[in-house]
């Protein structure tokens, strides 16, 4: 069983290299679900769907969230439905940001 | 992207792009069959280009998520109105009829107002950004990495941006005037910006850093 939670933790290590917000705050992850024993299923969206750190962002949170115990495997799949919007950023991200 | 915009419209930038395109080649086609009515067309499309760019600039603006601008995107926008000014400049030679030394000011500013000002403005975001891709990008989540605004303060734009525009204003206005000492002051100015700006681009890039990745590379 993977703690969810963890995952989570482990997610807020990996900031967006030019805002300088980890993914979570930033509301870039839209679900964290465990399908069956030790598989981990990530989507996960981009603040652009131009965004230049598309793949860096991505691969920063596979790798991040499998460091979480019990994880086999990690699925990440970027998502652009819902489009993200500044709503989904936790208040810390926007007070950051000067919202 | 460097402002976090959302939800403002983008039609407008297909007409950019169309308006550039048609105001370039007419003024490549005047220029070679010496059209004056082409000329003026071709100056046209271009001030409505970047008439139009500027509203675009606005929306983005007005829907931005960042509030502090960084110096570098003001200066961008600056580039911009500059770009419109250099165009106005040169619409109203083509009215005035002038002399070589004003028309040699209106593609003066018009090149280091326009181009220079953006693609230095823009290179003090993207640069850097490239180094950190290449750099960090791999190490992105395993471990702490330094972020985009720690490869170079954005703040130390700030000046040398300001003396760039400072030192084409004296340039451009002393070349059209034919005062000599207030064109060299600004082209000092600008050369000690564009030099300052170099020894910036070579700090983010970190040269002894450039020779063991390229060994490495070997």
């Amino acid at each position: 069983m993977i703690d969810l939670n963890e995952v989570r933790a482990k997610l807020k290590q990996v900031y967006d290299p030019e805002i300088g917000v980890n993914v979570v705050d930033l509301g870039l992850i839209y679900k964290i679900e465990e399908p069956e024993e030790g598989l981990l299923h990530i989507e996960m969206t981009m603040t652009t769907p131009g965004c230049p750190a598309h793949d860096t962002l991505r691969d920063a949170v596979e790798w991040a969230a499998a460091q979480a115990f019990g994880v086999g495997v990690v699925k990440v799949d970027v998502v652009w439905d819902p489009p993200w919007s500044p709503e989904m950023m936790s208040p810390e991200a926007r007070a950051f940001l000067g919202m | 992207m460097f402002t976090l915009s959302h939800g403002y419209p983008t039609h407008r930038q297909t007409w950019i792009l169309a308006l550039a395109h048609v105001s370039l080649w007419l003024l490549i086609a005047a220029v070679w069959i010496s059209a004056g009515p082409l000329l003026w067309l071709g100056a046209t499309c271009g001030a409505a280009a970047f008439v139009v760019q500027l509203l675009d600039i606005r929306e983005i603006l007005k829907n931005r998520m960042r509030k502090k601008l960084e110096p570098s995107v003001r200066t961008a926008v600056l580039g911009t109105i500059a770009g419109l000014v250099g165009v106005g400049f040169l619409i109203a030679r083509l009215g005035l009829r002038g002399g070589l030394p004003g028309w040699q000011s209106v593609v003066t500013f018009y090149l280091l107002g326009w181009i220079t000002l953006t693609v230095m403005s823009y290179a003090y975001k993207i640069v850097p950004f490239l180094i950190w891709t290449k750099r960090y990008s791999r190490l992105a989540g395993r471990q702490k990495t330094p972020l985009i605004a720690d490869l170079i303060n954005p703040n130390r734009a700030r000046p040398v941006l300001c003396a760039f525009a400072a030192g084409l204003v004296m340039l451009t206005t002393g070349a059209a005037g034919e005062w000599p000492i207030l064109a060299v002051a600004g082209s000092i100015l600008l050369g000690l910006a564009i030099l300052t700006f170099c020894a910036h681009m070579v700090a983010v890039i970190d040269v002894r850093q450039v020779g063991k990745e390229l060994r490495l590379d070997d």
